[in-house]
C-alpha cells in the first residue's frame, strides 16, 4: 500500500513537474521598457491593452519594466542595451532611444496649436515626411508608430493662462505671434504679487530650480540668436561644433545677467527655491503658485486631473487653465522667436542582439501590431494624442512597411532611403565631432561647474559676472583636442547633404 | 555505504556547521563578495555608457583622475565635515535620552524608546520629505516658528552656507532611535552594586558617571561611533531627496558624488574606483576609531 501511495505521490509530482516545464517551455516573454506607471490614467490604460494582448494570444506573456523618472529611463534603457540585455520594446523619441537615424525631427504640428510663423513652408510640408522618417531607422529594428506628438520642454513652457489674461496678456496672441523677454518681465511686474499681505510675495513667475532656471531663464537669451540650421541642430547648446570652443560667451554672459535679474533684481523668481525639485514647481504651479513651469506638454495630462479632482471635490485648490507657450525671445536685431521643436514618440522594436530567434521575433511583431491596432483608436484620440488617420496611415505602412512590401512610391522611396544610408541626426554628428576626452569633460562641466555656477548664483553666493566667469574658466580648462579633425569634414559634408536631402524630399509631399 | 557517511559526516557538528554556513555564504557571495569584487575590477577599467560591452583595463588611471580631481576632494571635505557635525551628536543624544530615561519605570521607558524609534521605521523617502516641510525655506514649519519668535527666517537647505548645516540638523533631530536602544540595554547591564557601592563613598552623581557608567559603556559606544561614522560617510538620502547635492554642491557627499557619476555622467569605472577610495577611508577611520577606542574598552 505504501509503494502504491510513494509510486502515485511520484508520478504526480513528476506530472506537475513536466507541465510547470512546458508551460514554462511553451511561454515567449515580449519586454517591454516603458516611462509609465501603471497607476496613471494612460498606466492603466495601457496595462489593459497589454492584458488584452496575453489573453488573445497565449503563451505570450509581456513583462512590463518600469523605467522610473525620464531620466532613470533613460539610464536603465542605455544600461540595459550596452549590457546586451535590451528590452524588445521602450518607449521614446529617436533620440531617446540612441537611434542614428534622423528621428525625433520635426513633426505634424496639426494638432497642436504652434502658429505658422515658427515654421516655413518647406519645413511645414517636410513634416510628413519627417514624420516617416522617424519610423523606420535600418539595423536597429523599427520604430512602431509616432503616436505622441511632444513639443520639447526646451523651446516650451507650460504657462497659467488664468495669470496671464489676468495680468492683460492674451495666450493665443502669444502663441500665434511670440513675445520677447523684455514682455515677459512686464508680464513679471503683474503677476508676482503678495496675496495674503504678508509683505512677502505668494505668486511668482517661476522657480528657478533644476532645470527651469536654465529653461526660463538661460535659453530665451541664449537659444534665440540666429544660427545656421546645422549650428541649430546639433543639440549642443555651449560649445561650437567646428571648434570645440564655447560658443557666444558674450551672449552666455547675458544670459546669465538675465536670470541673475530675474531672480535679485526684479525679484520675479525666489532665490530660496533653489534647491527645489521640478516636483516642488509642477505643484507650486497646480497651487497656483506660479505662473510658468517648463515641463512638457504631457503635464498637461496632470494639470486636467488636477482639475477634475478640485471640480469633484477630491482635492482643494482652484481649477487651473494651462497651456503651452513658446519661451520668449531677446529683442533685438540677431536675434528670432525660438521655434517649437516637435518630437515624435513611439515604442521602439530594437534589433535584437543576440537574435531570440523567429518565433519570439513573430511574437514581437504581433504585439506591435496589436497595440497599434484600430480598436484602441478612440481612446487615445480620446487622450490628445495623433488623429486617427495618421496612426493608422503610420501603422500600417510605415510601421511595418519592410515587412508589408508595399507598392507605394512615397514610401518605398524613404524605406529605401532608411535602408541603406543609416545616417546619423546631426546630435549624433556633434558626438561623433567632438573626441572622446572631450566629450566626457564637458559632461562633467555641466554637472561640477555650470550647474554649481547657476545655482550659487541664484542662492545669491555668486554674481552673473562671477558666475559666469567660473563656467567660462572652467571650460577653458577642458583637454584639447576637442574636435576630431579627421572627421569633421565628412560631418560637415554629410550635414550638408542632409539640408539638401531635406529639401527634397519635402517635395514629395506638396 | 550510507552508514559510512552517516557515522563519518551525519553526526558531525561541524558537517552541519558548514551546512548551515553555506546558505550565508552562499548569499553573501553572489549578493556582496561578487559585486564587491566586479566593483573592484570595474575600478581598473575604462567602463561607460558608451562602450558597456567592451571595457578594457588601464590600471590605475580611474584612481589617479579621482585623486586629482579638486571635486571629488570638496565631496571628501562635505563628508568630513557632516561626519563631525552628526557622530558627536550621535553618541551624545542617544546617551543623554538613555540617561534620562533610566529614572523613569520601565513601561515608560518602554514607551519613550518606542517613540524614538519609530521614525526608524518610517521610510527615507518620508522621513526625507517629512524633513524637507519642515525646514521648506519659503513654507517650512521652522520658519513659520521663527516668525511666531521674532526671529529672522532661514534660507536652510536652500542656503549654500547653511545648506549643510541643516543636513546636520536633521540628522540630530531625527536618528538616534538604534542607538537609544542600544544605549538603554547596556545600561540596564551594568550592575546596580556598583553604584550603591559609589554611593556609600558618597561619590557624586558626575563622578559615578565618569567612573562607572562611561567605561562600562565603552563597547556599546565604540560599536555606536563605528555604525556612525561608516553611516555618515556613506550619508545619501538627504542629498538625494532635498538638496540634489546642492546648492553649489554645498551638500555634495561622497556617495551623492558616486551616484552622479555612474548614473549622470555614465562613468562607471571611475565610479567605482570612487567607491573602493571610499570603501579605503571607512576602513582606515574605523581602525583608527578601533586604535583610539578599542584599547580602553572594558569588556
Amino acid at each position: 500500500m505504501k509503494r502504491s501511495l510513494g509510486i502515485v505521490v511520484a508520478l504526480l509530482l513528476a506530472l506537475v513537474i513536466m507541465s510547470s516545464a512546458l508551460v514554462f517551455a511553451s511561454t515567449d516573454t515580449i519586454t517591454a521598457l516603458l516611462p509609465f506607471r501603471p497607476n496613471t490614467p494612460f498606466g492603466a490604460y495601457l496595462g489593459q491593452v497589454f492584458n488584452l494582448f496575453e489573453q488573445t494570444h497565449p503563451g505570450v506573456k509581456v513583462k512590463w519594466i518600469s523605467g522610473g523618472s525620464w531620466g532613470d529611463y533613460i539610464k536603465k534603457l542605455g544600461t540595459m542595451l550596452g549590457a546586451r540585455q535590451g528590452p524588445d520594446v521602450a518607449y521614446g523619441n529617436a533620440n531617446y532611444l540612441f537611434v542614428p537615424g534622423r528621428g525625433a525631427g520635426l513633426a505634424s504640428a496639426d494638432s497642436l496649436t504652434i502658429p505658422d510663423k515658427y515654421f516655413t513652408k518647406d519645413e511645414r510640408l517636410g513634416m510628413g515626411a519627417a514624420v516617416i522618417g522617424s519610423l523606420s531607422i535600418p539595423g536597429r529594428g523599427i520604430v512602431v508608430w509616432p503616436w505622441h506628438l511632444y513639443i520639447g520642454g526646451i523651446s516650451t513652457m507650460i504657462a497659467n493662462e488664468d495669470m496671464l489674461r489676468e495680468a492683460g496678456f492674451d495666450p493665443n496672441n502669444i502663441r500665434k505671434n511670440g513675445w520677447t523677454t523684455k514682455q515677459f518681465l512686464e508680464l513679471g511686474s503683474k503677476v508676482v504679487k503678495d496675496l495674503n499681505g504678508d509683505g512677502k510675495p505668494d505668486r511668482w513667475l517661476f522657480y528657478p530650480v533644476n532645470s527651469d532656471h536654465m529653461r526660463i531663464g538661460i535659453f530665451p537669451i541664449y537659444l534665440s540668436k540666429k544660427r545656421p540650421l546645422e549650428e541649430q541642430w546639433t543639440l549642443d547648446y555651449f560649445f561650437d561644433t567646428r571648434t570645440g570652443k564655447l560658443k557666444d560667451p558674450e551672449l552666455l554672459h547675458q544670459a546669465f545677467q538675465y536670470l541673475y535679474d530675474l531672480v535679485h533684481k526684479y525679484k520675479y523668481a525666489p532665490a530660496a527655491a533653489v534647491s527645489k525639485s521640478m516636483g516642488d514647481a509642477s505643484d507650486a504651479f497646480l497651487r497656483g503658485e506660479l505662473a510658468f513651469v517648463a515641463n512638457g506638454p504631457d503635464y498637461l495630462s496632470t494639470v486636467k486631473e488636477h482639475n477634475r479632482l478640485v471640480l469633484e471635490g477630491l482635492r482643494k485648490g482652484k481649477v487651473i487653465h494651462a497651456g503651452v507657450i513658446p519661451m520668449p525671445y531677446l529683442d533685438a536685431p540677431d536675434h528670432e522667436a525660438i521655434r517649437p521643436g516637435l518630437a515624435v514618440y513611439g515604442f521602439y522594436n530594437f534589433k535584437q542582439n543576440p537574435y531570440k530567434g523567429d518565433e519570439h521575433t513573430k511574437h514581437v511583431m504581433e504585439f506591435c501590431d496589436f497595440i497599434t491596432n484600430i480598436t484602441f483608436q478612440p481612446i487615445l484620440a480620446a487622450e490628445g494624442f495623433m488623429s486617427p488617420d495618421r496612426r493608422l496611415f503610420a501603422t500600417r505602412y510605415a510601421m511595418a512597411a519592410n515587412l508589408y512590401n508595399t507598392n507605394d512610391p512615397s514610401i518605398r522611396y524613404w524605406l529605401n532611403d532608411m535602408r541603406n544610408n543609416a545616417l546619423p541626426s546631426f546630435s549624433q554628428y556633434a558626438c561623433v565631432g567632438f573626441t572622446k576626452a572631450f566629450r566626457d569633460a564637458k559632461g562633467k562641466w555641466f554637472g561640477d561647474s555650470f550647474i554649481p555656477a547657476l545655482e550659487g548664483m541664484i542662492a545669491g553666493k555668486l554674481s552673473a559676472d562671477e558666475a559666469f566667469n567660473r563656467v567660462k574658466v572652467a571650460a577653458e580648462k577642458l583637454p584639447y583636442p576637442r574636435v576630431n579633425k579627421d572627421k569633421l569634414p565628412a560631418i560637415i559634408k554629410s550635414i550638408n547633404q542632409l539640408v539638401e536631402e531635406e529639401k527634397e524630399e519635402s517635395k514629395m509631399f506638396k | 555505504m550510507f552508514k559510512l557517511i552517516k557515522r563519518n559526516y551525519v553526526y558531525n557538528e561541524w558537517f552541519w556547521a558548514y551546512v548551515f554556513l553555506a546558505v550565508d555564504l552562499a548569499w553573501s557571495t553572489l549578493f556582496l563578495f561578487y559585486p564587491m569584487i566586479k566593483g573592484v575590477i570595474y575600478s581598473f577599467q575604462d567602463i561607460q555608457l558608451q562602450n558597456i560591452s567592451n571595457p578594457h583595463f588601464i590600471g590605475f588611471k580611474n584612481y589617479i583622475n579621482v585623486l586629482t580631481d579638486p571635486d571629488w576632494w570638496h565631496s571628501v571635505k562635505i563628508s568630513a565635515l557632516y561626519t563631525l557635525g552628526v557622530v558627536p551628536m550621535g553618541i551624545i543624544i542617544p546617551l543623554t535620552i538613555s540617561l534620562l530615561l533610566a529614572h523613569f519605570r520601565r513601561s515608560i521607558r518602554d514607551f519613550f524608546k518606542a517613540a524614538f524609534y519609530l521614525p526608524g521605521v518610517v521610510s527615507a523617502v518620508v522621513m526625507a520629505m517629512t524633513l524637507k516641510w519642515i525646514f521648506d525655506p519659503m513654507a517650512g514649519f521652522m520658519n513659520w516658528l521663527f516668525s511666531l519668535l521674532g526671529l529672522p527666517t532661514q534660507l536652510w537647505y536652500s542656503g549654500t552656507s547653511e545648506a549643510l548645516f541643516t543636513l546636520i540638523l536633521m540628522n540630530w533631530l531625527s536618528s538616534h532611535g538604534f542607538n537609544i536602544l542600544l544605549y538603554s540595554a547596556a545600561l540596564d547591564r551594568i550592575p546596580k552594586s556598583l553604584y550603591e557601592a559609589a554611593e556609600i563613598d558618597a561619590a557624586s552623581s558626575w563622578r559615578r558617571f565618569w567612573k562607572i557608567t562611561w567605561p562600562l559603556l565603552k563597547p556599546t559606544t565604540l560599536y555606536v561611533l563605528i555604525t556612525s561614522v561608516i553611516g555618515s560617510f556613506q550619508a545619501f538620502g538627504g542629498a538625494f531627496f532635498i538638496t540634489h547635492g546642492g546648492p553649489m554642491k554645498a551638500t555634495e557627499f561622497l556617495n551623492y558624488r558616486i551616484y552622479v557619476t555612474f548614473y549622470q555622467f555614465g562613468q562607471y569605472g571611475i565610479a567605482a574606483a570612487m567607491s573602493v577610495l571610499l570603501m579605503l577611508m571607512v576602513i582606515a577611520v574605523s581602525l583608527l576609531n578601533f586604535k583610539i577606542m578599542g584599547s580602553e574598552v572594558e569588556y
